[in-house]
C-alpha cells in the first residue's frame, strides 16, 4: 500500500538525498539469517545465502550447516552472521536469495529474486534511522540487513579490523558485545516511544517502522475482545485472513516477533508474560522488545492484574497482556481517517493525526518535534522556491491542531497500563441469581472488586477526551491556520455545543434537568496530569461509529429524502452530545434519548450544510411528525402536544439492523437468485416454516424451494436443524423438518466474507505490486528526481494499468472496510 | 317384525337403503339413498359396492389406492379392477395431487377436488404453478395498488372480481390474495402493516433495496470457492481469474 501511495502521490515518495544524483555509498553488512521449514530437522541439511545489488553479486554466497546456527529447533534456525561490509552505491538495491538443500530431496527456496518487497533501495537506508532492515518472506525466512548510513567503516568492521592477530578471539567478543548493545539500544528506544519509560524533555522520537499482523491463518477462532456484541469473528482454517494493523506498511520491515506475539496472543487470549513467553516461543528480551512494539501501535492492551489477597495478606500482582483485533481492523478505516481530518481539521491537523498513525501514541512534545523535524526535512531537500514557501510549523499551531482533534473526539488519551482487566460481560439468560451477599463475605469482596474494577474504566472514559488544564489556557483560538473552515468542527464530531464545553473542561454548561455526577476516584488526578506526561492515539473506534451513523443517515436520505437524512443525522448528533454530558461512551445504548424538535433542529443547523447540500433548510418537525407516521420508521414520536412538547427518539439498532439487513439481501440475491431472497424474507417474517410450506407460500415447486433451503443451508443463512417428531418413534418419515433464517448466523457469515474479501483484495494488491517491481522503482527514481522522466514515457501503458489496477484494489479495500464498519460497529 | 325384516331386505337389495354403524351404542341406523343414486348404484357387486363406499367416504381429498386396500381388504389386482369398472361408469375420476403427484387418487365424479388437491387457484391443470396467470395477476394487483396507495386483501380482492380479471371455475378466495400480496412483499415490491384493527395494509414500497455492495462489487462477492481461497493455495487471489478479469476489464 505504501507503494501505491507513492505511485498516485508523488509528494508522499520520500525524496532521496542529494536529488541532483550525487550521493554517499553505503556500506551493508548480513547480520542474521532465520530459516523456519521441516528441512531443518533433517541431519545434513545446508542454508546458501546469495545476495545480489542491481549490478551485480554482494558478499560472497554463504553456506552454513546447522551446527553453525546460535539457535536451533526442529523446524527453525538462526544464525548471526559478521559479513565482511559490502558497499551500495547510489540508485542501487540488494536483495538476498535464501536456499535450503538437504542430502536428499529437492531444495527448498525459502526466499527467492522475484520477491519485490526484499529488495532494499539505497535512498531506503538514508530516509529512515533504523539500521536494521529486516525481509521476512511468506515461505518461512527472513534475514536482516545492518547499515552503516555514515558512509564510513562500521564500528563493529573496525573492531573486527583492528583484532587480526594475537587478539583475534578477544575482537569477536567484543563483536558480539557490539551488537548486544546496538539491540539494547533498539528496545530502550522502543520502550521510550511506548511510553513505559518516558522520559520528560526528550528529544523527538525516531519513526519506528509500520508492521503488518497476518492474523488467524493457522486456523481456530480470533479472540474477542471484552464487551465484545457485535458478531464473533471466527476464521475458518481454510481462509486467510490477512490484515492491515496499520494503513501502510512503510517500508518493507515485517520483523517475525511481532507476528509471533501478536498470533500467540491472538490464539492463546490474554496471558501474563511468562506464559507469552512458552506460547510464543521467543527468547525475552525479543519478546518484550515485539510486546512494546505491539503496544505502541494499540495492537495489545496491557492490564495490571492483582490476586486477591491470601491467608498471609500476600496479594500477587502480574503484568497480562491481550491482542486487540478489532482495533487492528480498525487500521482499515485509516486512508478514510485522514481524510475527513483533513477536511473538517485541515492539512496540520492531518499531518498530527498522520504521525499518530504511524507511531501509534505520541507525546504532544513528540508530535512537534517530529513534524517539525519533517519540516526541516522537507525545507533543505526542496528547491528553489518550495523550499522558501514551506516554512517550519510553530508549536503552537501543531498544539492547536492537536486539541482540534481532541475535542472533535478524534484523538483520544492512550490508557495507562495499571489499569484493570476489564470484566468479561456475560449474557443476560447466562447471568444466575445469587442470593443477598453477607458482610464480611468473599463474595462481598468479590463484587468491591468487580465494582473497582468498573470504576478505574469509567475514570479513564471520564478523562478520555479531556484536554490537560495547562495546554487549554496556552492554545490558540479554534481557527485552522491553514484556512480550513471550523465552522463544522462541532457537528464532525457529533456534537450540538462547543469543543471546550462539551470537553467540560472549561465552562461546561450543564442542560437543565440535569443532575452533574459524581466525580469518580481518579478522574480528578488524571485530570490534572500535565500535557507532557499525557500520550496520544487516534480513536479509530470513534471514527468506525461516526461511519456508522453517517451509513444509517444515509440509508434514511435514500429511502425517505434528504431531508430526512439530515434529520437523523441531527438526531444522531444530538444523541452523541448528550451522551458526552453525562460522560456515557458514544457508543451507549441501542436507542438515542428523547429528543425535542428544538433540540434536533438545532443539531441539524450545524450538520444542514453537509447533509442537505445546496438545497433548502428542511422542516424538522415536519419532517420528524411524518418520519413517526412512517411504516417501520426508527423514529418513533413520545409525548402529547397539547400536554406538552413531542418529542422523537431514533431505534438505533432497529435503522443498523435494516441497513445490515440490506447489505446481506443484496449478497442474498446475487448468491441464491430473488427466489433465494423471496424465501429469506418469508423465513425472516414467519420464524420458522416446515419445507412445503415453503414452497406454498413462496408460490414455487417444491423441489426448487428444497433445492434453494439447502443452498442457504450450505452457506450459513438458513437454519435447517430443529426437528419436530409426529409420532413417539422418532421416525423420519413423519417428523416435521423445520427451517428458520438465521440473521445472527448469516450476518457472521457475511462480515467473515468480508474479512476474506479485504484480505484478498490486500493480497491482490501486493501481488501486483510485487510483479511491478521494477516499474516502481523506476518510478521511485523519477519521483525521487534520481531519473528523469523520459524513463516512464517508454513504459506509459504498463504505468498506466498499475495505476488503474491499484486505484481499483486501494478504493475496493476502503468499501469493503466500511462494509465492515457496519457489521462490527457495536 | 317379519314384514319389516322383508321391507329392509328388499329396499336393500334394490339399493334404496344403507345401514350403517351407530356412533354410540353399537346398533345400526339406515339411510335413504335417492333414486337416482341407486339407479347408478344397480348392478354393482358387494366388492364393487364397498369399494364405492370407501371412495365416497373420502370426500373431496380423494384417496389413494393403497389406502383403499388397507380399509376394505381387498387384493390390489382387484381393486385396481373394481377402480376401472367405476370409473368407465362415470362414478369416480381420477385427480391428480399437487402434493404427491406419483400418488393415484380418486374421488366421486360430482364432486369438486379440494385445495389440498389442486393446489388453490395458481395451480393449473396439470398440478403445476400457473407462472403466467400469477404474474398476470401480480401485475393487475401492482397497478391498483399504486392508484389507490394503500389497501387491504379484501379490496383487492373486490377490485379483481368487479373487473373480472380472474376467470376460474372457483372465485378467489381472501387466502388466496393475500398469499399473491404477500410473495409480492417478499419480492420487495410491496410494503405491508398492520393497522389498529389487526388488518394487513399494503402499499407500493418507497425503496428498492440496494443494488450491489462493496463485498458484492469485488469479485470475492460472487466467487463460489471463496472459503478455498488461500495465498499459495492452488486457488489464490494472486493467480485468481475473477481478479485479472476484473481489473482488465
Amino acid at each position: 500500500m505504501s507503494r501505491t501511495r507513492a505511485m498516485l502521490h508523488a509528494a508522499d515518495v520520500p525524496a532521496a538525498p542529494g536529488g541532483n544524483g550525487t550521493c554517499a555509498e553505503l556500506e551493508l553488512e548480513l547480520r542474521r539469517v532465520e530459516v523456519r521449514s521441516p528441512l531443518v530437522g533433517q541431519p545434513g541439511t545446508t542454508v546458501l545465502v546469495a545476495c545480489h545489488t542491481s549490478s551485480g553479486r554482494v558478499f560472497d554466497p554463504i553456506t552454513l550447516g546447522m551446527e553453525d546456527a546460535d539457535r536451533l529447533t526442529s523446524h527453525s534456525a538462526r544464525f548471526t552472521l559478521f559479513t565482511p561490509a559490502a558497499r551500495l552505491s547510489c540508485l542501487e538495491g540488494v536483495a538476498c536469495h535464501v536456499t535450503l538443500i538437504p542430502v536428499a530431496g529437492a531444495a527448498q527456496t525459502l526466499i527467492g529474486w522475484g520477491v519485490g518487497s526484499c529488495w532494499f533501495m539505497h535512498y531506503q537506508f538514508l530516509q529512515l534511522s533504523s539500521t536494521m532492515w529486516a525481509c521476512q518472506d511468506a515461505r518461512a525466512g527472513e534475514y536482516v540487513l545492518q547499515c552503516d548510513r555514515r558512509g564510513g567503516v562500521h564500528p563493529t568492521i573496525m573492531i573486527i579490523m583492528l583484532s587480526t592477530g594475537a587478539v583475534f578471539v578477544v575482537a569477536i567478543a567484543l563483536a558480539v558485545l557490539a551488537y548486544v548493545r546496538a539491540a539494547r539500544r533498539t528496545t530502550r528506544l522502543r520502550a521510550r516511544l511506548s511510553g513505559l519509560a518516558a522520559e520528560p524533555g526528550e528529544a523527538a522520537p525516531k519513526p519506528v517502522p509500520m508492521y503488518q499482523l497476518e492474523l488467524g491463518r493457522e486456523g481456530g477462532a480470533v479472540g474477542v475482545p471484552p464487551g465484545h456484541q457485535g458478531p464473533t469473528v471466527v476464521v475458518s482454517s481454510e481462509g486467510s485472513l490477512l490484515m492491515l494493523a496499520k494503513p501502510e506498511a512503510v517500508g518493507p520491515a515485517q520483523p517475525v516477533q511481532e507476528s509471533t506475539v501478536a498470533r500467540a496472543l491472538l490464539y492463546h487470549g490474554t496471558q501474563s508474560l511468562g506464559d507469552l513467553r512458552r506460547s510464543a516461543g521467543l527468547p525475552l528480551p525479543h519478546l518484550k522488545a515485539a510486546l512494546l512494539v505491539l503496544m505502541q501501535h494499540n495492537c495489545v492492551a496491557s492490564w495490571l492484574h492483582a490476586e486477591p489477597p491470601n491467608l498471609r495478606g500476600e496479594s500477587r500482582v502480574e503484568q497480562l497482556y491481550e491482542a486487540l483485533p478489532r482495533a487492528m481492523l480498525h487500521g482499515l478505516h485509516a486512508p478514510r481517517y485522514l481524510i475527513h481530518v483533513k477536511d473538517s481539521l485541515g492539512a496540520t491537523a492531518e499531518a498530527v493525526a498522520l504521525k499518530l498513525l504511524q507511531h501509534g501514541r505520541l507525546r504532544l512534545d513528540q508530535v512537534v518535534a517530529a513534524l517539525q523535524s519533517e519540516d526541516a526535512a522537507a525545507a533543505s531537500q526542496g528547491q528553489g522556491e518550495e523550499a522558501q514557501t514551506t516554512p517550519q510549523r510553530p508549536a503552537l499551531e501543531i498544539q492547536a491542531a492537536l486539541l482540534r482533534l481532541v475535542r472533535s473526539r478524534l484523538v483520544e488519551r492512550a490508557p495507562v497500563c495499571h489499569l484493570p482487566p476489564p470484566r468479561r460481560e456475560v449474557h443476560p439468560n447466562a447471568r444466575k441469581k445469587k442470593p443477598a451477599t453477607k458482610p464480611g463475605s468473599e463474595e462481598e469482596a468479590e463484587q468491591l472488586r468487580a465494582r473497582a474494577q468498573d470504576q478505574a474504566h469509567a475514570a479513564y472514559h471520564a478523562v478520555r477526551f479531556k484536554i490537560p488544564t495547562d495546554l487549554v489556557e496556552t492554545a490558540v483560538p479554534a481557527r485552522a491556520p491553514d484556512g480550513a473552515s471550523l465552522a463544522h468542527e462541532p457537528a464532525r464530531g457529533g456534537l450540538g455545543t462547543s469543543g471546550a464545553q462539551a470537553d467540560g473542561s472549561v465552562g461546561g454548561k450543564r442542560t437543565a434537568g440535569h443532575s452533574t455526577p459524581q466525580p469518580l476516584p481518579g478522574v480528578e488526578e488524571a485530570a490534572n496530569l500535565p500535557a507532557a506526561n499525557i500520550l496520544w492515539r487516534v480513536s479509530l473506534e470513534e471514527f468506525n461509529l461516526r461511519l456508522r451513523n453517517e451509513a444509517i443517515a444515509d440509508h434514511m436520505g435514500s429511502r425517505h429524502g434528504p431531508a430526512a437524512g439530515a434529520v437523523v443525522a441531527g438526531m444522531l448528533a444530538a444523541h452523541a452530545a448528550r451522551l458526552r454530558e453525562a460522560g456515557a461512551p458514544a457508543a451507549d445504548g441501542e436507542r438515542t434519548v428523547l429528543l425535542s424538535e428544538a433540540e434536533v433542529a438545532r443539531a441539524v443547523a450545524v450538520h444542514e450544510p453537509d447533509m442537505a447540500g445546496a438545497g433548502p433548510a428542511p422542516d424538522v418537525p415536519g419532517t420528524l411528525s411524518s418520519l413517526a407516521a412512517e411504516w417501520a420508521s426508527p423514529v418513533v414520536a413520545a409525548g402529547d402536544p397539547p400536554a406538552g412538547a413531542r418529542q422523537y427518539s431514533l431505534d438505533i439498532a432497529g435503522a443498523l439492523g435494516a441497513l445490515r439487513q440490506g447489505h446481506l439481501e443484496v449478497l442474498l440475491h446475487d448468491r441464491f437468485g430473488p427466489e433465494g431472497l423471496r424465501i429469506w424474507r418469508l423465513l425472516r417474517a414467519c420464524r420458522q416454516l416446515e419445507q412445503k410450506q415453503v414452497a406454498d407460500f413462496c408460490m414455487m415447486d417444491a423441489k426448487d424451494a428444497k433445492v434453494k433451503l439447502h443452498a442457504m443451508l450450505k452457506a450459513g443463512c438458513a437454519e435447517g436443524g430443529l426437528d419436530v417428531p409426529r409420532t413417539a418413534d422418532r421416525a423420519p418419515s413423519r417428523t416435521f423438518y423445520l427451517w428458520r433464517a438465521d440473521v445472527r448466523a448469516a450476518c457472521a457469515a457475511f462480515t467473515i466474507e468480508l474479512f476474506l474479501a479485504a484480505g484478498n483484495l490486500h493480497a491482490r494488491l501486493a501481488h501486483e505490486l510485487s510483479q511491478r517491481a521494477e516499474l516502481l522503482r523506476v518510478l521511485d527514481l523519477v519521483n525521487a528526481g534520481l531519473a528523469g522522466p523520459g524513463a516512464l514515457a517508454e513504459r506509459a501503458s504498463d504505468f498506466s494499468r498499475i495505476k488503474r489496477v491499484t486505484t481499483l484494489l486501494e478504493a475496493g479495500l476502503l468499501d469493503v472496510g466500511a462494509s465492515l464498519a457496519l457489521f462490527l460497529g457495536d | 317384525m317379519e314384514a319389516r325384516a322383508q321391507a329392509i331386505n328388499s329396499l336393500l337389495r334394490t339399493h334404496r337403503l344403507q345401514i350403517l354403524m351407530a356412533a354410540t351404542g353399537g346398533g345400526h341406523v339406515y339411510k335413504m339413498v335417492q333414486k337416482e343414486d341407486a339407479i347408478k348404484l344397480k348392478g354393482l357387486s358387494t366388492e364393487d359396492h364397498l369399494l364405492y363406499q370407501c371412495i365416497a367416504r373420502a370426500g373431496n381429498v380423494g384417496i389413494w389406492t393403497k389406502d383403499m386396500k388397507r380399509r376394505t381388504n381387498l387384493s390390489q389386482p382387484r381393486i385396481n379392477k373394481i377402480v376401472k369398472f367405476l370409473e368407465e361408469k362415470g362414478m369416480i375420476k381420477f385427480v391428480k395431487s399437487v402434493q404427491n403427484a406419483s400418488r393415484k387418487m380418486y374421488m366421486l365424479s360430482e364432486l369438486e377436488p379440494a385445495k389440498e388437491i389442486t393446489g388453490g387457484p395458481w395451480y393449473g391443470d396439470d398440478g403445476k404453478l400457473d407462472a403466467s396467470f400469477i404474474v398476470e395477476m401480480q401485475g393487475a394487483v401492482m397497478s391498483f395498488i399504486r392508484h389507490q396507495r394503500v389497501c387491504t386483501a379484501i379490496e383487492v380482492l373486490e377490485f379483481v372480481e368487479e373487473n373480472k380479471i380472474c376467470t376460474l371455475s372457483t372465485p378467489l378466495q381472501p387466502d388466496d390474495m393475500a398469499l399473491l400480496l404477500n410473495n409480492l412483499v417478499y419480492d420487495g415490491q410491496l410494503e405491508s402493516k398492520e393497522d389498529e384493527e389487526g388488518a394487513l395494509l399494503y402499499r407500493p414500497a418507497l425503496h428498492h433495496g440496494l443494488e450491489s455492495t462493496p463485498l458484492t462489487a469485488c469479485p470475492c462477492g460472487v466467487c463460489p470457492i471463496i472459503h478455498d481461497c488461500v495465498e499459495e493455495g492452488p486457488i489464490s487471489p494472486s493467480t485468481c481469474n475473477y481478479y485479472r478479469e476484473w481489473l482488465d476489464f
